[in-house]
């Protein structure tokens, strides 16, 4: 029975090859995107967890309520860690942790680099789990000059790993100058794991940064304290123990607080298993991200990579149950004469659904070949470092094959029940067909069209705002703009004229201005408070940037106070200050600058410094001599980029040195602010491509089947004077309907989602009816193709073939 | 009407060919009522095809109403088919999924003719045909002989110049059989369309004016 059974499948299978094929790729391909993006969930959800002390793991958070405002963050100051340590007995050990997007340019042996710093207390090994390779982790941060650095690091510099006792030096660095002594190499731990989401090259003891900045501030939230509880612990209880130190420990500054600003927060914290970080990652308020964290995420990521990965899965299920369904009345014959000779329903059942099972079983294999394959494609969209290995580890696999065999359930079932159960007198005698009109079929080609014309439309909404975003005026002209870091200790009032000094016969370079950005800061004007963006800039600045001047005057060398007390300002500015003669205007600033005072030269166009998702900010531009700054900016020729950037680095090195020279594209910068928007760009628009390829894959077999089985129809239409035409038409005329009904289904659903996307740019485009026309007129163009070529094939062949048949 | 001139029909097989009709030159007028007899595989069927313009000759010349066949344009072999040839088969080949009405319209819907004149004449065929109570029924639904009389009003629906018939009463028993013939017969003298039909039934080609007999693909 068993060898029967087998023998049958076999030869069924190859006698439906074609079929068998579609139905193969197309689950395999379904199944591989459910491989990948199980992994990808999986490795969301593995970050951190290698700590021992999990699950007494805790990040601190603060949340602030200000003026009704509440904001949440994963930020505390210096002195939360160390009271909460001594005053609640349940913290077994605390560590502050600061960096992540902290850079500084280290020296050793001759070569230079920037490297990623991380700030921590000496029971930094205590509390997290990073392996030391040399040195001893007890003693490694004891010492206020000793520093650990990763595996990767001591490579850069040494070209081996084992560098205990040698030294590094940090160039332009306060606290450096400070201490006055070489930093000590005490240990070498193994580069951070990609799912960790602490991330450094080199890790400092915490003191070493005091020793430049101390703050005793209850109110400040810019590193992350993680404590170790209890075992035992309640965590709440904890947190009622924090909030209770604070009270009684901030009084005093908060009143102080309010007597200065009139405003007075109120801070509660809480605490955040460090498993939960990655995927909230609370970051810490404005640009700056130096908790200690880095490379957050969110759980829609995860769920958009399922969802889109189980319905391309879904869409390939469909194809195989509506070529199932459609090329049962081939085998309702079989049918008929099985149960004719005495074969059971179950029996038959049971073969249908073992033949389907092979099937899915062979898909299933090549779904991990094809899995394995496009791993390092899928790790460049996703922008992870899966390791196919991970299959493994995990019971992923386990989980997998049980999406895999109910989805097979489902597909195989329905298909084998209809056949199943036919009558062996209908097939046999009658040559009915089976399933009627096939609804159910329709339905399901309706359901996987509308699936990949929404893809399609969100695709094109995609890369409409994204080239919106590309080529819109931004005010300004970023092209052949770069930026060079200049370190905060070197950068002297006149660096931009020292380089204009050096550079100024060097035929490629047209422009060189100094600059800084100091994220947002306070303006008052008389008594209103004007938060908005800081940035320094020099007379240079203006003309190179091409933003045109509004109202009064740039920056000039021939009114010497300009350096100290005047700004100017964009449009925003102006708007949200609500000033009817800006120029002339007296506005307050911190005293950043050891002058708070300062008068309104001129006003600026607005212009796109942010990202598209935001209004224009008001934004206030003191002169960079004295205000200080952190980068030169150059203008360069689009010809002969490479010497322009070798002259300048020449510069560079001569005028700062030991400092890292590194630049970036300003252009490039911008894009900086989409990456997530381009890389779902790009995942979308894959999923998109896959999906109609399956589901063209799906029409093709369907459109085949029908063609077969309606060959003596169009011999006979043939006969009564069809031309190629009419047989294309014919067959063309109901999956055109089918997808016609598709589009009207996706358009709305695709409109709202994709308006809801485009509703977090505040500069964004309009969905379009163009659109919906192309992507849909795309879609039946295809089924045409697809269809009509079969059809056409159908039709060139003579008709005295075709009647033959039967 | 029908000039064949030294028609032959081969196949390729292995290194050679298979011939399955060889020079045939054959002579139809318009009128004509012809039977085409000859044991099984002598090529009756193929013969047929070709006059019907199913299948193209792979040697001679035929002129069809005067027209060199094998020299026109698939359009316009399209066209001379819709408008002077119905076919009659031995299976019916009807279509399963259309009504007896819709079956018949079907040849008048490819040559394009408006809508009221296709009301008209599909009525007087189910008329004529007795067929007025059967013409929502759906082709498993009706005798063989019945299936064949669509068959028959299909194939005249479009008012042809001829008929080919592969062996239109093959497939049904005597009484059904005398009916469908004298219905061509009747054709044939009233209304004057001219009938090739393929038949082993001597009775059969007893209604028509002339016979022709093929052996081995051969003219006998």
């Amino acid at each position: 029975m068993l060898k029967n059974f087998f023998v049958l499948a076999r030869r069924h299978l190859w006698q439906t090859r074609l079929y068998a094929c579609i139905n193969i790729s197309g689950l395999s391909v379904g199944t591989a995107c459910v491989i990948l993006a199980a992994l990808y969930v999986a490795d969301e959800h593995s970050f951190d967890t290698f700590h021992s002390n999990n699950p007494h793991l805790y990040r601190v958070t603060s949340t602030v309520i200000q003026d009704g405002n509440i904001v949440k963050s994963g930020g505390t100051g210096q002195v939360q860690g160390p009271a909460f340590k001594a005053q609640v007995p349940e913290v077994l050990q605390y560590a502050r942790l600061m960096g992540g997007d902290i850079y500084g340019d280290v020296k050793s042996c001759n070569k230079a680099f920037k490297l990623q710093l991380l700030f921590a207390d000496d029971t930094f090994f205590n509390v997290f789990s990073f392996k030391m390779l040399y040195g001893n982790a007890a003693t490694a941060l004891k010492n206020v000059n000793s520093v650990v650095i990763t595996e990767r690091t001591a490579l850069k510099f040494f070209n081996r790993t084992d560098v205990t006792g040698q030294t590094l030096e940090m160039i332009a660095d306060p606290s450096a100058m400070r201490i006055g002594k070489p930093l000590v190499i005490a240990g070498v731990i193994q580069d951070p794991p990609a799912n960790s989401s602490i991330q450094f090259d080199i890790l400092f003891p915490f003191r070493f940064m005091q020793v430049s900045f101390d703050d005793t501030s209850w109110l400040n939230a810019y590193l992350g304290t993680f404590v170790v509880l209890h075992p035992k612990a309640n965590p709440d209880l904890v947190v009622r123990k924090f909030n209770r130190i604070h009270e009684i420990n901030s009084r005093e500054q908060f009143l102080a607080h309010k007597k200065q600003t009139g405003s007075s927060p109120q801070i509660v914290y809480g605490l955040q298993k460090i498993s939960d970080i990655h995927l909230n990652p609370q970051e810490i308020s404005g640009q700056s991200r130096e908790g200690g964290v880095i490379n957050g995420s969110k759980p829609i990521y995860s769920y958009l990579f399922l969802g889109i990965a189980l319905f391309i899965l879904l869409m390939a299920s469909i194809n195989f149950i509506n070529i199932t369904i459609a090329h049962s009345l081939k085998r309702a014959k079989e049918v008929g004469i099985r149960k004719a000779s005495g074969s059971s329903r179950i029996q038959i059942l049971m073969q249908l659904m073992g033949e389907s099972a092979i099937l899915c079983i062979i898909a299933f294999v090549c779904a991990i070949g094809i899995a394995y394959l496009t791993i390092p494609v899928f790790n460049q969209l996703a922008g992870k470092q899966i390791v196919f290995k991970e299959i493994l580890r995990t019971n992923l696999l386990i989980w997998i094959f049980f999406i895999f065999l109910i989805n097979n359930l489902l597909s195989g079932v329905y298909p084998a029940y209809l056949l199943s159960g036919v009558s062996p007198v209908q097939v046999l005698y009658q040559r009915e067909k089976l399933g009627g009109k096939n609804l159910v079929g329709k339905t399901l080609v309706v359901f996987q069209f509308s699936i990949a014309i929404f893809l399609g439309i969100a695709t094109m909404v995609f890369y409409g705002q994204m080239e919106f975003i590309k080529t819109k005026n931004l005010g300004y002209n970023p092209e052949q703009i770069l930026k060079i870091n200049i370190p905060a200790l070197m950068a002297d009032h006149d660096i931009a004229s020292k380089f204009r000094n050096e550079l100024h016969d060097t035929p490629n370079i047209r422009q060189i201005s100094f600059a800084g950005e100091f994220g947002i800061r306070e303006t008052k004007i008389q008594d209103r408070n004007i938060p908005g963006y800081y940035r320094s800039i020099d007379p240079h600045y203006l003309p190179m940037m091409e933003v045109k001047l509004k109202l009064g005057r740039n920056f000039s060398p021939s009114f010497p106070s300009d350096q100290k007390y005047a700004v100017i300002v964009n449009e925003a500015f102006v708007k949200a200050a609500d000033l009817k003669n800006p120029v002339g205007t007296l506005i307050k600033t911190d005293s950043h600058s050891g002058n708070e005072d300062f008068t309104i030269a001129g006003v600026v166009n607005d212009f796109h410094f942010g990202s598209f998702r935001e209004r224009i900010q008001p934004m206030v531009m003191p002169a960079s001599g004295q205000y200080g700054g952190d980068a030169i900016w150059v203008k360069i020729d689009d010809k002969k980029q490479k010497e322009a950037i070798s002259s300048l680095e020449r510069t560079f090195k001569k005028l700062l040195p030991g400092a890292v020279f590194t630049y970036t594209f300003l252009n490039e910068e911008n894009t900086k602010h989409y990456e997530q928007e381009l890389r779902w760009q790009k995942i979308i628009g894959n999923a998109t491509a896959l999906s109609i390829f399956i589901c063209s894959i799906g029409l093709f077999g369907l459109a085949n089947l029908s063609v077969t089985q309606r060959t003596r129809e169009t011999g006979i239409r043939i006969v009564l004077g069809a031309s190629v035409s009419d047989i294309v038409i014919l067959f063309s005329k109901s999956f055109v309907k089918m997808i016609i009904t598709a589009i009207f289904i996706a358009s709305p659903i695709a409109y709202l989602l994709m308006n809801h996307w485009l509703a977090g740019f505040a500069y964004r485009i309009d969905i379009t009816a163009w659109i919906f026309v192309l992507s849909g007129g795309t879609a039946v163009a295809i089924a045409f193709f697809t269809v009509g070529l079969q059809g056409a094939k159908a039709a060139g062949i003579s008709p005295a073939k075709l009647l033959r048949v039967d | 009407m029908i000039k064949l001139d030294k028609i032959s029909k081969y196949y390729p097989a292995g290194f050679g060919k298979t011939y399955v009709l060889r020079h045939i030159d054959l002579h139809i007028k318009e009128g004509e009522f012809v039977s085409i007899m000859g044991p099984s595989g002598s090529g009756k069927s193929t013969l047929l095809h070709i006059l019907g313009l199913l299948e193209e000759p792979s040697e001679g010349e035929y002129l069809f109403l005067d027209e060199p066949v094998q020299k026109l344009s698939e359009k316009k072999r399209t066209e001379l088919h819709r408008h002077h040839i119905g076919f009659v088969f031995q299976a019916y080949h009807l279509i399963d999924e259309l009504t007896v009405y819709e079956n018949i319209e079907t040849p008048l819907l490819y040559k394009g003719t408006p809508s009221s004149e296709r009301k008209s004449r599909v009525a007087e065929l189910l008329d004529r045909f007795n067929m007025v109570a059967k013409k929502d029924l759906f082709p498993h639904q009706l005798s063989g002989g019945q299936q064949q009389l669509v068959g028959v009003a299909r194939a005249i629906v479009h008012n042809p110049k001829v008929i080919f018939a592969d062996e239109p009463t093959g497939n049904l028993h005597s009484e059904q059989s005398i009916e469908i013939m004298e219905l061509f017969q009747k054709l044939n003298q009233e209304d004057k369309v001219t009938i090739v039909q393929v038949t082993h039934s001597e009775i059969n080609a007893g209604y028509g004016n002339r016979v022709v007999r093929l052996k081995d693909g051969w003219l006998a």
